[in-house]
């Protein structure tokens, strides 16, 4: 066969593994974290359905497949049907781009290099994921509008703008690493970090925590779940929709997060590389697979401690704060790369901002705290009503009208 | 060479055949969806020219955020899904519209075939690129090159002119507050 004919196959081979390896990790995260947030929420969480509940998705998915799929009067057939399509196939599509592991992770022959643990390394594998990922909008706007209901029809159109927003940042906030790596590939990227002897967060700090706010609100996961606000807009673009295709969108939200999650580690933290343990057959991937697992850890400890932020404050956060300090992030970078200061000047200046905004934040935060409630000494009792029965009993000093002004003063902003 | 040619063919049809929907649609949502797919069908013609920089561009500027701001007005003004009924009140544009696509078609014919368009240039065109391509190590590279060293004046006149037009458009839409009254 010839080369073209070989690297065909390759590719939808790759394409194939990748693509099922993906809706397994679907699977399984759906479990993963209804175990975790019912830890978080001093629950057990779903056990029933095997050891430690691992069939559970099995059962969701057979409970899935034989919903009543309801077609809205209202609806736009068409739309309707392929709208959770496009969803999909947005997010399959973005993960074309993430190498699991270097050129040579089977050995150095050409053979082993042509199945090498990527479906694709393009020249601008980044500006890739960032296209594809602009086009995960119309999965959901069209979603909403071709349902024919005002809810669905807003939480898309809030979508659309959240999501255009926060690209701005995005782009902007990798911006630095992209200067210090002087490339667009992916892989490229890591070796540039394996060649410079860091992970870039040690460079980019502000950048790397900018990509991740963003990038949560790229994906619609709490605190930045807009669009599903269930108690303004019922469930949002989901609202009418039901069984399989109702999965597809969920489908398409976790895998969002698990190419997040390997963007975070291959721009921030060095992707797969080991250092001298590289040659270790395996190890690689291992290492690489506890790292995203750590991040995607982490969007689910987001979503079970921050409560939903309002639609203005993600406007005004996304366009007065991220934005500016996206831009700054990008001018500071330039300016070390292009004077060829060491990488922890830019780190250094990154933390000082980073330091001076949060300090600028707890002030307003403090600021607008009503005095009183600041005392030392000041018992924080939370009200009867969210207590845990588990907890200690209450001590005898606060009253009932005391317990009542501290959750209040909570709710002030 | 084959594989270039027949992702040509099946290309130039969808790419004709979604303009077409485009102009054709009563539903102004279903131009969009047409619109975006001749967006789409446009950069892959790049990829097919090896412009793979310039197709990602594409994707990421027209179809993704362009598009998504069109698709954003569009599905509020026609909610539900609804084609507008009756007669269309602009029916003069159907012979306009004609008239001035069968000058656009008989002008690239007309250049096809006398010559205007020789295949040397084209050749030529599709040399430089590889070579660009090659000498400065990568699609993204090359076009870097270009644009910061040939270019790099119009390029920062263009980024002002979107400036002063994003500026303008933020100062027509403020609404007036209490100061300015």
């Amino acid at each position: 066969m010839s080369d073209l004919a070989w690297f065909l196959v390759g590719a939808l081979v790759k394409s194939i593994i990748a693509i099922v390896a993906l809706l397994t990790a679907f699977a399984y995260m759906t479990l993963i974290e209804r175990r975790v947030i019912a830890r978080f929420q001093r629950r057990v969480g779903p056990n029933r359905a095997g050891p430690f509940g691992v069939f559970q998705p099995v059962a969701d998915a057979l409970k899935m497949a034989f919903k009543e799929e309801i077609l809205p009067t209202r609806a736009s057939r068409l739309v309707f049907l392929i709208a959770p399509a496009i969803s999909v196939v947005v997010a399959l599509t973005a993960f074309a781009v993430v190498p699991l592991g270097g050129p040579t992770a089977w050995g150095n022959s050409s053979i082993a290099r042509a199945w090498a643990p990527y479906v694709a390394d393009l020249n601008v594998g980044v500006l890739y994921i960032f296209a594809i990922a602009s086009l995960a909008v119309y999965g959901i706007v069209l979603a909403g509008w071709s349902s024919g209901n005002h809810y669905s029809l807003l939480g898309a159109l809030r979508s659309a703008a959240q999501m255009v927003s926060y690209e701005v940042s995005i782009t902007l906030a990798i911006a630095g690493v992209l200067m210090f790596a002087g490339t667009l590939n992916m892989v490229g990227i890591v070796q540039a970090q394996a060649h410079q002897g860091i992970w870039f967060i040690l460079a980019q700090p502000l950048g790397f925590l900018l990509y991740g706010i963003a990038a949560v609100a790229e994906v619609n996961r709490a605190p930045f779940d807009l669009p599903e606000a269930e108690q303004e807009l019922v469930a949002g673009y989901l609202t009418e929709f039901s069984g399989l295709r109702w999965s597809l969108f969920q489908m398409a939200e976790y895998i969002n997060m698990i190419t997040a999650s390997s963007v975070v580690v291959t721009l921030f933290f060095g992707g797969w590389t080991l250092g001298s343990l590289d040659g270790v057959f395996g190890l690689p991937f291992i290492w690489y697979f506890i790292k995203v697992a750590v991040f995607l850890f982490i969007f689910i400890w987001l979503r079970a401690t921050l409560p939903r932020i309002r639609y203005d404050q993600l406007m005004r956060f996304g366009w007065q704060v991220l934005l500016p300090l996206s831009v700054l992030n990008a001018l500071v970078t330039a300016a070390v790369v292009a004077y060829g200061l060491p990488w922890w000047v830019s780190g250094a200046i990154g933390l000082a901002i980073l330091l001076i905004v949060a300090g600028a934040f707890y002030a307003t935060a403090r600021r607008s705290q009503p005095k009183a409630k600041r005392g030392a000494g000041q018992v924080m009792a939370a009200p009867t009503s969210v207590r845990l029965v588990a907890d200690a009993p209450l001590p005898r000093s606060v009253d009932e009208s005391q317990t009542t002004s501290v959750s209040a003063s909570a709710g002030v902003k | 060479m084959l594989f270039s040619q027949i992702a040509f063919y099946v290309l130039a049809v969808i790419a004709v055949a979604s303009a077409l929907g485009v102009v054709l649609n009563r539903n102004a949502v279903y131009s969009m969806l047409s619109l975006i797919l001749n967006l789409l069908s446009l950069a892959l013609f790049f990829l097919l020219l090896g412009g793979l920089f310039i197709a990602t561009i594409q994707v990421l500027i027209y179809a993704g955020a362009v598009m998504v701001l069109f698709l954003f007005v569009v599905t509020m003004l026609t909610p539900g899904g609804q084609a507008p009924q009756g007669d269309d009140p602009l029916r003069w544009q159907w012979g306009a519209g004609i008239g001035m696509g069968a000058i656009l078609v008989g002008a690239l014919v007309w250049a096809g075939f006398t010559g205007a368009i020789s295949s040397d240039a084209k050749a030529a065109g599709v040399s430089s690129l590889t070579s660009a391509i090659a000498a400065f190590g990568g699609n993204t590279e090359a076009f870097g090159m270009a644009l910061f060293h040939g270019y790099s004046f119009p390029f920062e006149i263009t980024g002002l002119l979107l400036v002063v037009a994003a500026l303008g458009a933020v100062t027509l839409g403020r609404r007036p507050t209490h100061a300015d009254e």
